[in-house]
């Protein structure tokens, strides 16, 4: 593994894809040498953002940017439909997406690339 | 005849069963009165929604009759829940939650049955690996760590871990009743200004949606992501496996998002 390395999986916006995107976060956590703990608060990360990202995509896909290096994990989930102020939306699932990401991720932002909004998040490997 | 003035005429009636006035009124009588005939009544009108939801899983090899059940503590549930002050409609907000009833049915059913017995039998092993390498370590195992120690490849870790939630459901169902002399809820915990309150709007949501969840499961909860401890730490803390604190989280945080926000993921 060089650092940064970038793992890019997109899946049509339904549920059932969850596990799909699910097991592959879990085995890059497990590359970037995280601990069971960590490994499992990726897990979640993923399936919340997943959920946030099919309630905010007109069907069509959705695409996970994973990127990687040691004792980290980045990811950058869209492109979501709608305006990019995520922090005054008081819809109940932004504020859900918001509460559980921010516990189980070391970052959480919602943020424009190229003209789109994503969900960027960065988790740190804890004690190992 | 064409089907389609059929069909209009179809809704047409099922619309007019629907009385909104006498919806309204019997949810005033069932709440304000505290009239319980009201409510059975409620249930009565609504069966017709049950049963066109339910008609909808048909396909999927349950007889239709189980999924009415199903259907109606769904919509058991959405009576209890709803908010007669609120301009929505009670077959818009009854119509979520009776889906997501089914779904769940139907997920549940199928992540009991479905789990292969090695994977079964791999899933114990990496539970029993887990409390000694962190006993051993005095930390979290990592996966690989887990696999040397088992003598498998990480992957089989990993897949017996995504697993291990799966066909462990019956026994958190039992989980249920025996955690019962546990008083714990998290409602005591939760300020007026909390994140986890600020989702809902009003208290009542809340603690209906809590109410859902076991005194273990608010407790898991509560020291996730209030203390917001470790699961390691939660499960030396309630005396349970890692994988158990794992189990309970992931089960939580779905009960929540489907009864708080919408329907989650597979």
């Amino acid at each position: 593994m060089t650092d940064n390395d970038r793992v890019v999986v997109s899946v049509p916006a339904h549920g059932e894809y969850a596990r799909t995107v699910r097991l592959a976060a879990a085995e890059l956590a497990v590359r970037a040498g995280m601990n069971i703990d960590d490994v499992d608060d990726v897990k979640l990360a993923v399936d919340e953002a997943f959920v946030y990202a099919c309630e905010r995509t007109d069907g069509g896909q959705v695409t996970f940017s994973f990127s990687l290096a040691e004792g980290s994990l980045g990811l950058l989930v869209g492109p979501l439909s709608g305006p990019c102020d995520d922090d005054d939306s008081t819809e109940p699932g932004d504020r859900y997406a918001r509460f559980i990401l921010e516990s189980v991720c070391d970052e959480y932002e919602i943020i424009d690339v190229d003209g789109s909004c994503h969900v960027r998040l960065l988790k740190l490997a804890g004690e190992a | 005849m064409p089907a389609g003035p059929t069909n209009r005429r179809r809704k047409q009636s099922r619309k007019l069963v629907w009385d909104k006035a006498l919806t309204r009124e019997l949810f005033v009588r069932y709440r304000v009165d505290g009239d319980e005939d009201a409510r059975d009544e409620l249930v009565e009108m609504y069966l017709n929604l049950v049963k066109y939801l339910a008609s909808r899983f048909r396909n999927r090899g349950e007889p239709i009759d189980d999924l009415v059940q199903v259907g109606t503590i769904g919509l058991i549930k959405a009576i209890d829940r709803f908010d007669v002050a609120r301009a929505v409609e009670f077959t818009t907000y009854a119509t979520p939650t009776i889906v997501g009833e089914l779904k769940r049915y139907f997920r549940d059913k199928g992540w009991a049955i479905k789990v292969p017995r090695r994977l079964q039998e791999l899933s114990f092993k990496v539970n029993q690996a887990i409390d000694a390498l962190t006993q051993r370590l005095q930390r979290t195992p990592l996966v690989p760590e887990i696999a040397e120690y088992l003598e498998v490849t990480p992957d089989d870790v990993l897949e017996a871990l995504e697993t291990s939630e799966a066909y462990n459901f019956v026994s958190l169902e039992s989980d249920r009743n025996t955690d019962g002399a546990e008083s714990f809820s998290i409602l005591e915990y939760v300020g007026k200004d909390d994140a986890l309150m600020a989702i809902v709007e009003d208290r009542t949501t809340l603690s209906a949606a809590l109410k859902l969840l076991t005194p273990q499961e608010q407790r898991v909860l509560y020291l996730r992501f209030f203390e917001g401890l470790t699961q390691t730490e939660i499960a030396k803390q309630m005396q349970i496996s890692q994988m158990q604190v794992s189990r309970l989280l992931r089960r939580t945080l779905r009960i929540l998002r489907e009864n708080l926000v919408s329907e989650g993921v597979e």
